[in-house]
């Protein structure tokens, strides 16, 4: 007899289809099993409900996945992304959050520049805030911000600029200036003139020489009369 | 800018599209003007909530953005595709990786002691199932899908996640001594 014959999909001999225990499975899947099927179900409910109030709201997700990345070329998008440290890595490190959170924004660099931009307001830096930049904000010029600008020294008096600066303190219609550099003389006039090393001369160069020399005239006149020729040495 | 077109995010934090969908697919409206913004909107709640019961909740966040940050990437390739979702579940899976490396254990909230009425969690009998039953009986018996949209997501056929239903309730009413 072929096997579709036999009438074992017949729901009456089914139900009298023992198991191996001597309990009839019809019977158990009807009656029995139904109550913790449906106890086991109701706690799946729940838990599927648990899972879901665990996770972030939709809302919130959307806000942080669904940031316009329009406004950035995907160029710089990736090249953002190839740095040796992310975005989202460097607020992490410096916020103190989560990485896996924070790796989520790496869609809106421009988010993580604005969480930048209120955190160095916070801190006080105002003179780092971009506040004038005509530029669209991005994590870019936020990394940039945060190294703090190179102080620049001003330069010292050069000894030769020193001792020009002294002859034409001292000097008269007649005096010299003997270069130290190159041991030549000149007179204190032309040595005023002319463009000497550093950018402390400054001061010397923007001396008046004739007026300077008018003044040291008046001064030698008071002084007894005497005119005294001032050289000055390289000593 | 690269010759790939970037799409239009047109959803942003004020939440998903409220305009519907018109097929009554689990998946998105395929028409001619689906956009990503739309498609991220009504797929991400699916993605992470089923990357919650297979990867846990604290991953499920991470992996489901990063699956979405392929599709913004990819946008041209994937929405073309018959089933854009069920896509991105594999991409998200392979995105995993970095997150369920070492066999670490998935964590889930802590079943409230009133709710339990046996004294077997419930959570570390789901933790004992395999991924695929995990998500397919939390799937339909937790945030009550069908079994098609199941399989839709899950880029499966619908016996395919009814077995996984099935022997993945079996194994649970053993391991919840219900058998």
């Amino acid at each position: 007899m072929k096997r579709s014959l036999l009438p074992f999909a017949h729901g009456a001999l089914r139900r009298k289809r023992l198991r191996p225990n001597g309990s009839d499975q019809h019977h158990m899947h009807t009656y029995e099993s139904a109550g913790r099927r449906d106890l086991l179900i109701s706690r799946l409910e729940r838990a599927g409900n648990r899972l879901e109030g665990s996770l972030v709201t939709d809302k919130e997700f959307l806000a942080r996945v669904m940031i316009a990345p329009t406004s950035e070329p995907r160029q710089q998008r990736e090249s953002t992304r190839r740095r040796r440290h992310p975005v989202g890595e460097i607020g992490a490190d410096r916020f103190g959050g989560r990485v896996q959170s924070l790796r989520t924004v790496r869609l809106g660099a421009a988010a993580v520049a604005a969480s930048f931009a209120a955190s160095l307001s916070i801190l006080g830096s105002a003179t780092l805030a971009p506040a004038a930049s005509s530029q669209p904000a991005t994590a870019r010029t936020v990394v940039a911000w945060e190294t703090p600008p190179m102080t620049t020294a001003l330069p010292q008096p050069t000894p030769r600029a020193t001792l020009l600066a002294q002859a034409v303190a001292n000097a008269t219609a007649d005096s010299t200036f003997a270069d130290p550099a190159t041991g030549s003389t000149a007179p204190v006039e032309l040595a005023a003139k002319e463009r000497v090393d550093g950018e402390a001369s400054v001061a010397a160069r923007e001396v008046s020489t004739a007026g300077l020399l008018s003044a040291m005239a008046q001064q030698t006149s008071d002084r007894s009369g005497s005119a005294a020729t001032t050289s000055t040495s390289s000593a | 800018m690269n010759a790939m077109s970037l799409p239009a995010f047109r959803a942003n934090a004020n939440g998903p599209d409220p305009s519907p969908p018109t097929t009554p697919s689990f998946g998105v409206d395929r028409g001619d003007s689906l956009d990503c913004g739309a498609f991220v909107a009504e797929a991400a709640p699916k993605l992470r909530r089923v990357f919650a019961v297979r990867y846990g909740i604290d991953a499920a966040d991470d992996i489901a953005a990063e699956a979405l940050e392929y599709a913004w990437a990819n946008w041209s390739h994937v929405s073309v595709l018959d089933n854009p979702i069920g896509f991105l579940y594999s991409v998200g899976c392979s995105k995993s990786r970095r997150y369920a490396r070492w066999r670490r254990r998935i964590n889930f909230p802590v079943e409230p002691v009133r709710a339990i009425e046996s004294r077997r969690d419930l959570f570390d009998g789901l933790r004992q199932l395999s991924d695929d039953q995990r998500v397919a009986v939390v799937a339909v018996h937790g945030y009550g899908w069908t079994y098609r949209e199941v399989a839709e997501i899950l880029n499966a056929t619908e016996s395919a996640v009814t077995n996984h239903v099935h022997r993945g309730l079996v194994k649970l009413r053993a391991l919840m001594g219900e058998s």
